[in-house]
């Protein structure tokens, strides 16, 4: 489903990827979410919600690489298999886990960039081949869409967690209902 | 009638309520969710107008339009709530003042 639309609507799959990163930003330039984060220690102590995610992490990772392998034929791709990578990320801000120390700020932007970024890398590079932006040649085009979709898949997927944590409050300078008069006094 | 007569009625009777909602209810939060149901309306009569093709095989154009809007109104609506966030941290109110009044609740303006 989603390949077909990728090979006929290129512009219109990357286009989607580029509201999603300007909602990022957005959201982001608003929260005033302070560079540099500091790796905080693991703040999920419920046993049960840590079995659950220790559980449903794995399953959630096989059916979002499913649904990414299954949309070249039938309903699934990018955007679905993003939105259960992203769920795990939410219920990872839910129970208060932390992500793991390797996955700082500038790594977080490189995943969520990295969906954009191979658009418009696959697509120069069909120019530079001599086509059109984003015109795959028959014999790559399938491999081509599986590396964009697999790059958006996690693009999605971390673009949409985020979200969710700014809106959660997490890596925010502060509570809104904490100090809100010191930004007054 | 005919399901893509209905499924229009439905989709125009949900943007008339989410209309509504965004028009007469004051907090943004409930103007977000009536902007949201909107929406919905909108993607249902555009489905339903992929139907009416005579043949098998629906429009896919409309389909896709709807792909691409679920993407537009999940990532406006984030915006919108980081908005209304920080709308909420800087005055303490989850509504916009109301007309001439103003928001810190100061006398000067």
């Amino acid at each position: 489903m989603t390949a077909v639309l990728l090979n006929f609507r290129g512009y219109d799959t990357m286009l989607e990827i580029a509201v999603l990163l300007m909602a990022i930003l957005g959201a982001r330039a608003l929260t005033q979410i302070p560079q540099v984060t500091e790796p905080a220690p693991n703040a999920c102590e419920n046993a049960v919600q840590m079995g659950f995610i220790r559980l449903a992490s794995p399953i959630l990772v096989l059916v979002s690489g499913y649904l990414l392998w299954v949309g070249g034929h039938a309903p699934g791709g990018a955007f679905q298999a993003g939105a259960v990578v992203a769920s795990l990320g939410v219920i990872g801000s839910l129970c208060g886990v932390r992500y793991p120390l390797w996955y700082k700020r500038g790594v977080e932007n490189l995943v969520i960039t990295a969906g954009l970024s191979s658009f418009i890398a696959v697509g120069i590079a069909a120019v530079a081949v001599g086509g059109n932006f984003l015109e795959y040649r028959e014999h790559d085009a399938k491999r081509l869409i599986l590396a964009i979709e697999a790059a958006c898949t996690l693009s999605i997927g971390a673009t949409l967690a985020a979200l969710f944590a700014v809106g959660h409050g997490r890596g925010a300078t502060s509570a809104p209902d904490g100090d809100r008069r010191s930004i007054h006094e | 009638m005919n399901n893509a007569q209905i499924y229009s009625l439905c989709g125009a009777a949900l943007f008339a309520m989410g209309l509504w909602g965004v028009v007469v209810l004051r907090h943004l939060f409930r103007k977000i969710i009536g902007f949201n149901i909107m929406g919905a309306g909108v993607f249902l009569i555009l489905v339903a107008m992929a139907n009416r093709t005579h043949t098998p095989q629906p429009d896919p154009v409309p389909h896709a339009m709807v792909l691409t809007g679920i993407v537009v109104a999940v990532s406006a609506t984030a915006l919108a709530l980081a908005l209304l966030r920080r709308l909420y941290h800087e005055t303490g109110l989850a509504t916009l003042p109301a007309r001439g009044a103003d928001p810190h609740g100061n006398d000067s303006d």
